[in-house]
């Protein structure tokens, strides 16, 4: 299991698309939620509102525990005034009607669809009386999935799927499906530039660390002491292999004495 | 506004798509005329800054990729004491902030391990800020105050954008008592350069060896376009200051800094240098942890560093040596009477 991003719908006709663009499989055995995977992606179907959404992050982040800087994605549909049927836009803002809590995710990579202010609340929306989108999920989804990775990895997107000459009753399955499809390229397109983004997260590699630790024994404060030496050799000396002979080291101690003597040895250039 | 102004504008135009507003200050003729500069951002109301700015679900390096503006107004605590060992020959020092955060990304930064964004907070109610200025001047009118404000990000980086120059030369200018210190690594000197300089205010200048700039300043200007600007200030008739803080090591220092110093004093008018600063790269512990995690690639963090009262530097014989060997050469071109070393 190496997931990386996680999108989250809130309906299957929503998931529809995105199941089949990125060629996902329903996992059999995970009841509470529809859960679909491939490759680095996941997605969970969580059912309409904020306790649906909150609860479908929270559980899937517990179901694939450990990863490390995770991208979560909403992808759904919004309601807004004006604008037309089909359009997408990223999530600038969030207002959670009930609560008055506000949300705003950090917009880092360049703008490849418009972005609006949202607003989400526990009914529907349906007199069109402002300037913002509407749905039921986002604020849910936002405050929850920001407690798995930082918030500029985690983005909303919304499909515009009403307005006022195409009220939310007139909406059915099959229309959500073919709105979204329609957006796949650039929903795609912005997923990757937040992945994108995770490269800067990376820790830098101490294949030897694992290897030593085997070997010889290391009070808990002597591993990180370890880990931080050969983190500091392979910042140093980009990546140099370290001359060490384990039949002239017969405890972790000794390791650790020879490291800070190699490093005494490195000179330093920035 | 004028044609040098825009152009200076434009340049920062491609770095700053998104513009948060606060919603009290969004007819503010400061903020409108910032916002008219930049048609094309993104914007953004907000009721206060602190909830763009605070969240802890932010990290300052992905954000560093591509900052925000904030446009905010700031309420109390315009004016503070500075921190120990911050001053150049006072004995009341103080820091004013308008701008939080900076446009450069320069790796020893404290700002990164005290803040959660990287997006930039500018705070447009200049008037209240100068209004504490001037209460403390006139408080103790027989004391010389000296006020920074280059703390919480670069004093003249954002000039084209904040106008900060423009507004506080002649506030400062009025204040007999008050000497203000310019602080920055930035070329934007022009306000500076059409208007007669003050004799109570220092422009000053971090200088880092070319070749360790390269490695941890990204984004300033490099060490030839700081020292020219210097120099068209000074020619201008502007006091100068040095500011070698923080000293960086590596283990040819000593040529590094040697180096820098020649190149530096073969272009100081000593009669205009009005102050030389020096102090090694020191960070508090839990600003150089969080700074580690977010850069744990950068050879700056894998130095030879010792904790001591809450304070990360270079262990003690480095820290020595460097203080020492540096301020044996300043000494060599400077009097000790233009010398502040800030030693921990």
């Amino acid at each position: 299991m190496n997931y990386k991003i996680f999108i989250y719908t809130a309906l299957p006709c929503e998931a529809k698309p995105l199941v089949e663009h990125f060629k996902l499989k329903k996992r059999l055995d995970v009841q509470a939620f529809a859960v679909y995977e491939h490759d680095t992606l996941c997605l969970t179907v969580t059912g309409v509102g904020k306790n649906a959404m909150a609860a479908g992050v929270a559980y899937t982040q517990a179901l694939f525990n450990g990863v490390e800087n995770p991208v979560l994605i909403n992808v759904g549909i919004a309601g807004h005034r004006d604008y037309a049927l089909g359009d997408l836009y990223l999530v600038d803002k969030i207002i959670d009607v009930d609560s008055h809590k506000h949300y705003y995710p950090p917009l880092i990579a360049k703008a490849l669809c418009p972005s609006n202010v949202i607003q989400t609340a526990s009914k529907p929306q349906l007199n069109y009386h402002h300037g913002d989108l509407c749905d039921m999920e986002a604020s849910a989804f936002y405050e929850i999935a920001t407690r798995f990775t930082t918030g500029e990895l985690v983005q909303c997107l919304k499909v515009i799927s009403d307005n006022q000459h195409s009220p939310a009753h007139l909406i059915n399955a099959k229309q959500v499906s073919l709105l979204i499809a329609a957006q796949l390229a650039t929903i795609e397109a912005i997923i990757n530039q937040i992945v994108a983004l995770t490269e800067l997260l990376l820790m830098p590699d101490t294949p030897l660390f694992e290897q030593l630790i085997q070997q010889y024994h290391f009070t808990v404060s002597a591993k990180m002491q370890l880990k931080a030496l050969l983190a500091r050799w392979a910042v140093l000396t980009d990546n140099q292999p370290l001359p060490i002979n384990e039949a002239q080291l017969h405890n972790g101690k000794e390791v650790l004495r020879w490291l800070e003597q190699q490093h005494a040895k490195l000179a330093v250039f920035l | 506004m004028c044609n040098k102004s825009q152009a200076l504008t434009d340049k920062l135009k491609p770095m700053i798509d998104t513009i948060y507003i606060e919603e009290a200050i969004s007819q503010h003729p400061r903020v409108r005329d910032i916002l008219a500069r930049f048609p094309k951002a993104r914007r953004i109301s907000c009721e206060r800054y602190t909830q763009v700015f605070n969240p802890k679900a932010q990290n300052f390096r992905l954000q560093k990729q591509n900052p925000a503006l904030i446009l905010a107004q700031k309420h109390q605590h315009f004016v503070l004491p500075a921190p120990a060992g911050y001053g150049i020959g006072s004995a009341r020092n103080y820091y004013f902030s308008h701008v939080l955060n900076c446009l450069y990304d320069c790796r020893y930064c404290f700002l990164q391990g005290m803040y959660q964004s990287a997006h930039y907070v500018l705070f447009v109610n200049y008037e209240d800020f100068q209004a504490e200025i001037e209460q403390l001047c006139q408080d103790s009118p027989d004391e010389h105050l000296h006020f920074f404000s280059g703390y919480d990000g670069d004093s003249l980086a954002l000039e084209p954008v904040s106008a900060f120059s423009e507004y506080f030369l002649p506030v400062f200018a009025k204040l007999p008592n008050a000497f203000l210190e310019l602080r920055t690594k930035s070329t934007q000197i022009r306000r500076l350069l059409n208007c007669q300089p003050l004799a109570n205010c220092v422009l000053a200048f971090s200088l880092s060896p070319d070749a360790i700039a390269r490695k941890v300043e990204a984004k300033a200007p490099n060490l030839q376009r700081r020292l020219d600007a210097l120099i068209k200030a000074q020619a201008h008739g502007w006091q100068i200051g040095l500011r070698f803080d923080p000293l960086i090591y590596q283990s040819d220092y000593r040529e590094q800094y040697q180096q820098l110093f020649a190149q530096v004093f073969a272009h100081i008018d000593l009669a205009q240098l009005h102050s030389v600063s020096l102090g090694t790269f020191r960070l508090p512990d839990a600003f150089f942890k969080k700074i580690h995690k977010l850069y744990p690639e950068e050879k700056l963090f894998a130095g030879d560093f010792s904790s001591q009262h809450g304070m990360m530097s270079y262990r003690n014989n480095i820290e020595q040596d460097m203080m020492g060997y540096c301020s044996e050469q300043l000494l060599s071109y400077i009097p000790a009477s233009k010398f502040f070393p800030c030693r921990l």
